[in-house]
């Protein structure tokens, strides 16, 4: 059966809905990775930060051995 | 690589641990192969946990079915209890899925005390909580009870994680469903976002902590506006909701031959996403 002008302009309103609801889907989705990766690069910098600290405080003590 | 398609290149990282072209390019071959095992690993190690409520009948395994597309894989039994269950499910691009069934309270006495001290266990641990109702005001009652004594508190203070589902509105009236179109006719749209609202706002109300934004109504059995629970799903996860599916059964896979016809005619026009 051939669909009315008023259902084809309905279902045209419900897809350009569901493409806009599945871009906002996707936009959030996309922005909790980038959340994630940040916690990430922190954690890592972080560790980063405290093994330099660590190897610098093995170095002090090593010199004062020596020196 | 203008904005758009670095977020469009950044979920398809996200859904299938793959790098596009476009991002390797911008950050180079080394860069990106660290990039798509970090993700991988993550997907594998720390599968998104979605733990699912509700009393017997309501939809919960229709809405988990519909929402995310995945292949049921095993399920095992909580604290020796058949009916609280973790099920695996596997997802279309790799990975998989973790799904935490729990029934609703109110259904037994004995019981209510085994399915309360796994709420306790189980619910700080999901990324996400869904809590599935009928969309029918008449059975709220009972529900708010269990919210403010037990889910709520269950959470220690993370309610952002929690989610209302208020489900099957395809049976509310007045007004019909159009079977053509599967989707509610204007008077039967027009009832569900009333009553519905209705609904949300007497429930954020009455159970401290809840808020309005965070309730949707849907029909899964119809496959209808899935996609707002899901984006409201993937706001409440925050920083795990990529690890989620986002590919509900759109409603128009229900709809009369000559409705998925014009439909195929019009995205194979209209395709970007």
């Amino acid at each position: 059966m051939a669909l009315t002008q008023a259902q084809q302009n309905q279902i045209v309103r419900l897809l350009e809905r569901q493409s806009s609801n599945q871009i906002s889907a996707i936009l959030r989705s996309a922005s909790s990775l980038l959340a994630w990766l940040a916690d990430v690069v922190d954690a890592a910098s972080e560790l980063w930060r405290r093994v330099r600290e660590a190897a610098a405080e093995i170095w002090q003590s090593l010199r004062s051995l020596f020196i | 690589m203008d904005k758009r398609s670095f977020f469009q290149d950044l979920f398809k990282l996200s859904q299938s641990g793959k790098a596009s072209d476009g991002l390797r390019r911008m950050l180079g071959a080394d860069t990106t192969a660290k990039l798509e095992r970090l993700v991988s690993e993550e997907r594998t190690t720390n599968p998104p946990k979605v733990a699912v409520i509700g009393k017997a009948g309501v939809g919960k395994t229709t809405t988990v079915n519909s929402l995310f597309s995945a292949e049921f894989h095993i399920s095992h039994a909580l604290r020796g209890t058949d009916r609280a269950q973790l099920k695996e499910f596997s997802l279309r691009g790799g990975g998989s899925l973790h799904v935490v069934d729990m029934p609703g309270l109110g259904e037994g006495i004995a019981e209510d005390a085994i399915f309360e001290e796994i709420y306790r266990t189980e619910l700080p641990k999901a990324d996400v909580v869904l809590y599935v109702l009928e969309a029918d005001e008449r059975l709220l009652g009972e529900d708010q009870r269990i919210f403010t004594d037990v889910i709520i508190p269950a959470l220690n203070g993370q309610t952002k994680r929690l989610v209302v589902g208020l489900n099957k509105v395809d049976l509310l009236g007045p007004g019909s469903w159009d079977t053509v179109l599967n989707y509610p006719d204007e008077k039967q749209e027009k009832a569900i976002e009333r009553r519905c609202t209705d609904i949300a706002s007497k429930l954020a109300r009455q159970v401290r902590g809840l808020r309005p934004d965070s309730i949707a109504y849907y029909s899964a059995e119809r496959l209808y506006r899935l996609e707002d629970l899901l984006i409201i799903l993937i706001e409440a996860a925050g920083k795990a909701a990529w690890k989620l599916p986002v590919n509900p059964r759109p409603w128009h896979e229900l709809a009369a031959p000559e409705v998925r016809d014009f439909v195929r005619e019009w995205q194979a026009e209209h395709e970007e996403v």
